[in-house]
């Protein structure tokens, strides 16, 4: 699987010219003029002000620019090259930070957060989980966090957000030493990784605390292990590469289930490439064989649920393509979120921009790939990703499939990434002596389009900035109407409660109070139990069954919303009829907590 | 003290401050514990593993780096696994025991395998325009962590709330604990009436609580697990907003 190396490195002249940090201090002083645009831009969403989104732009801009400019270049040195993609990585992971400063506010974060607590707690791994009940069974994510938070004295909080840090930093330079063995440039190596924080969800979804934000960083450096050991030529010299693939496999298992099943697949996919192409013998059929009984072990010993909670989502996403194809579901509309809220139409048209030179890119990419690269088989399956890319972005318009295409793209965009650099490099050395400056500023640009098409595709408009989580008013902090009855009931009522609730306040009690808190329409269907009218015979029923004392009746319509749930009220609240809240209010069940729109009802005298 | 002369030698000295420095650090105090003990969980099992597996010149600088944080991050989960495996507590000491004892080994087989590198630190040179870029980089970075971290005033038209609360007293007092919780974004005063078996309530107040602050009364009962009911008014108004009632005692109160 080697592959020769036919982008030139930096000229003698070149790297005496250049100093060892290159142009890397103003790499990153760039990168924090952008870090404090961008607190800008959340402090004036946070404090209700026009102006953030612009800044916002701004500060994106100044993160990617000078970079992709810099990393467009031929002086640069190796060291610069990689310096430059981990600043511009930690830079951007550093904007999610900024927006949810005080606490995690996605849902899943949640979740991996109780789990943590729950590590931490009890010192036992394997807990429950009542609103990700898989989550427990791949405690990578939560094991490192844990130690973190017991070596370093930090809280569950500040513990995962370092985690998710040591994630990016491992994707950025897994990425670049990937990208640099493939293709046998630093150049190619330097934009791809860049081009690769173009996924629509790097800069917040995959920024989030949760298991897959440390599983694809591993993963990743397991399909390096993977090309080093296919380059290992000496014989008897190829067991370092097995001892460390599997080490880095057994970790992506225990962290996350469609990780762990991707690079199996991934590996077996390359294992039929190189059979296809060079024959049976010098694949990697060990380490494919490797990853897929470590997978099947945790799945028998620890994780037996996963089929279980993955079919359901994969079904429903087929069947939906299926009555989209057939014309018998409406489509999804692109650029707006649940709320309704359109994208603006700038932002629209740098979307599809970004998409079209992705596209154009890509195309050039293959071409070149095809001349000169086409049998080295982990290249082939990279640019077929890169195909399966774009050919997933009409599945976009699937309400079903949209999830499972979204997430599908963190790992597609690993063979795009490097696709597009390999076609950025030769667009930039097929006319080096015209216009070197303007061409590299040309493409700089490009590739800021390109990353700012997905920021635009991965998070709404109103939702990339700041929301008032925590704010101050003489002197005093405040926090969100749920967080503070989740604290209050975790504090007064202590663990042993059961708690059925809407989703963003079933979040806050599973971390604040530590109850397990049930939420959602399927198994228990706690929407239809709060929204009912009536306290039926069949809700008394459900209570017992699922042993629940605490209903959370919250009226206010963004306490359903998993994005928007967990902030401060800003405006009147649009409220859900009181009716349905007011069944509880009955012979038999206490009102502990009434703070208006939000109440608690102790329900186990209604069992 | 002799100084360390290669790499896996000052891998040694590093875990090893690293478990002092756990030992000795109170967990209060991260701002000394996270630099001088995260590298032991982060770096220096991968590193001591990466060593003894590969041969000097077999990595580049940048695949030895991403190697090594990889392999540390594996390594404290399979330590994790393996206290799990064995009923052990993923408690501080016997995890970081673990940690070390595996970055002793594995550095102790990269000495065995002639892999150790004479230590050769070389600060890259710095021009003093490049040194300023990165204090003022340096300085922006924590303007923008201060403006970020900081809360800060609410928008206009924050809703603000109030909170009344009633529970039975803990350990099973013949009591109730009634409280109010301002979450209004001003100084506010409240009255609270406490009736217990629809007798002639008690009143509290006013209690004027600025925003976030709390108060609470534990009541004593005469009765035993009677109907209890409470209610809030603003003083101004003098108008019951906020009601709680306690009807079923079969509810657990760890404090009040």
């Amino acid at each position: 699987m080697t592959v020769p190396v036919t982008t030139p490195a930096q000229s003698p002249r070149a790297a005496e010219q250049s100093s060892a940090l290159g142009w890397l201090p103003w790499t990153f002083l760039a990168v924090a003029a952008g870090l404090m645009a961008a607190s800008g831009a959340d402090a004036l969403s946070r404090t209700g002000h026009n102006g953030g989104s612009p800044l916002f732009w701004l500060a994106l801009a100044l993160m990617i620019i000078p970079a992709a400019f810099r990393l467009c270049g031929a002086r640069a040195r190796p060291g610069e090259r990689i310096a430059t993609v981990v600043v511009v990585g930690m830079g951007l992971y550093a904007v999610k930070i900024l927006r949810d400063p005080f606490g995690f506010t996605y849902g899943d974060e949640f979740a991996h957060l109780h789990n943590l607590q729950s590590i931490l707690a009890s010192g036992r791994l394997f807990g429950a989980n009542s609103i990700l009940p898989i989550t427990p069974r791949y405690p990578g994510l939560e094991m490192l966090a844990a130690l973190i938070a017991r070596v370093g004295g930090m809280s569950p909080f500040a513990a995962g957000v370092t985690t998710v840090a040591v994630g990016r930093l491992l994707i950025m330079l897994a990425l670049y030493v990937l990208y640099a063995r493939l293709s046998g440039s630093e150049r190619a190596a330097g934009v791809g990784a860049l081009l690769y924080a173009a996924t629509p969800n790097f800069l917040f979804w995959s920024a989030q605390f949760a298991y897959e934000s440390l599983a694809l960083p591993l993963a990743v450096v397991a399909l390096f292990v993977t090309i080093r050991w296919a380059q290992e030529r000496r014989p008897g010299m190829r067991w370092p590469w097995e001892l460390a693939f599997a080490v880095v496999a057994a970790a992506v298992v225990v962290t996350h289930h469609v990780s762990s099943y991707v690079l199996v697949a991934f590996l077996f996919a390359v294992c039929l490439i190189h059979w296809r192409l060079h024959g049976r013998a010098g694949a990697p059929w060990l380490l494919a064989a490797g990853s897929a009984v470590l997978t099947i072990i945790w799945l028998a010993l620890a994780a037996g649920g996963t089929v279980g909670y993955l079919s359901p989502v994969l079904t429903s996403a087929l069947k939906q393509v299926i009555q989209t194809l057939a014309r018998e579901t409406p489509t999804r509309t692109l650029f707006a979120n649940q709320g309704g809220e359109v994208t603006p139409p700038a932002e629209i048209i740098a979307a599809m921009s970004g998409i079209i030179l992705l596209g154009l890119g890509l195309l050039i990419g293959v071409r070149l790939v095809w001349q000169q690269r086409w049998r080295n088989p982990l290249m082939v399956l990279l640019v077929l990703c890169g195909f399966v890319y774009i050919g997933t972005l009409p599945l976009r318009f699937v309400p079903a499939a949209w999830e499972t295409v979204s997430r599908a793209g963190d790992f597609l965009f690993v063979g795009v990434g490097l696709t597009v650099a390999l076609g950025i490099v030769w667009m930039l050395e097929r006319g080096r002596n015209r216009h070197p400056v303007r061409r590299r500023l040309g493409f700089a640009a490009a590739i800021m389009i390109v990353f700012a098409s997905g920021v635009i595709a991965g998070w709404p408009a109103n939702e990339r900035l700041a929301q008032p989580r925590r704010v101050t008013v003489g002197g005093h902090t405040l926090d969100p109407t749920a967080a503070v009855a989740a604290q209050w009931s975790g504090r007064t009522l202590g663990a042993a409660q059961r708690v059925f609730a809407q989703d963003a306040d079933a979040r806050y009690f599973l971390t604040d109070a530590m109850q397990p808190s049930f939420t959602g329409d399927f198994a228990p269907d706690v929407d239809y139990l709060l929204n009912a009218p009536t306290l039926t015979p069949g809700i008394r029923s459900m209570l017992h069954g699922y042993g629940v004392t605490l209903v959370v009746s919250d009226r206010r319509a963004i306490s359903s919303d998993n994005l928007f749930g967990f902030f401060l009220d800003v405006g009147p609240p649009s409220l859900t009829p009181a009716v349905p809240a007011l069944k509880f209010d009955t012979r038999g069940a206490n009102v502990l907590y009434d703070a208006g729109d939000l109440m608690i009802y102790g329900v186990r005298g209604l069992w | 003290m002799r100084r360390p002369r290669t790499d896996l030698a000052l891998v040694l000295w590093l875990a090893l401050a690293a478990c002092l420095f756990v030992a000795l650090i109170p967990s209060s105090v991260a701002v000394l514990r996270v630099p001088l003990c995260l590298p032991l969980v982060l770096a220096l099992p991968g590193y001591a593993l990466v060593t003894a597996a590969f041969s000097p010149g077999e990595l580049r600088t940048a695949e030895r780096v991403t190697l090594s944080i990889a392999f540390s991050i594996a390594a404290a989960m399979i330590a994790g696994l393996l206290l799990e495996l064995f009923r052990v507590r993923l408690t501080t000491a016997p995890w970081m025991a673990l940690l070390t004892v595996f970055t002793f080994a594995a550095a102790w087989w990269g000495n065995v395998r002639g892999h150790a590198r004479p230590l050769a630190m070389r600060a890259p040179p710095i021009r003093p325009a490049q040194a300023g870029a990165l204090a003022v980089a340096l300085a922006l970075i924590a303007g923008a962590a201060v403006l970020g971290f900081t809360p800060l005033a609410p928008p206009k038209g924050t809703q603000g709330t109030s909170v009344l609360w009633l529970v039975p007293a803990p350990h099973g007092r013949n009591a109730v604990c009634v409280g109010v919780i301002n979450e209004q974004l001003h100084d506010t005063s409240y009255e609270v009436s406490v009736s217990v078996a629809r007798k002639l309530p008690q009143q509290f107040g006013p209690i004027t609580l600025a925003p976030g602050a709390s108060w609470s009364r534990v009541i004593p009962l005469v009765l035993r697990r009677p109907l209890v009911n409470a209610s809030l008014s603003k003083t101004k108004t003098s108008v019951s907003y906020r009601s709680a009632v306690l009807r079923d005692w079969n509810i657990s109160t760890a404090r009040c």
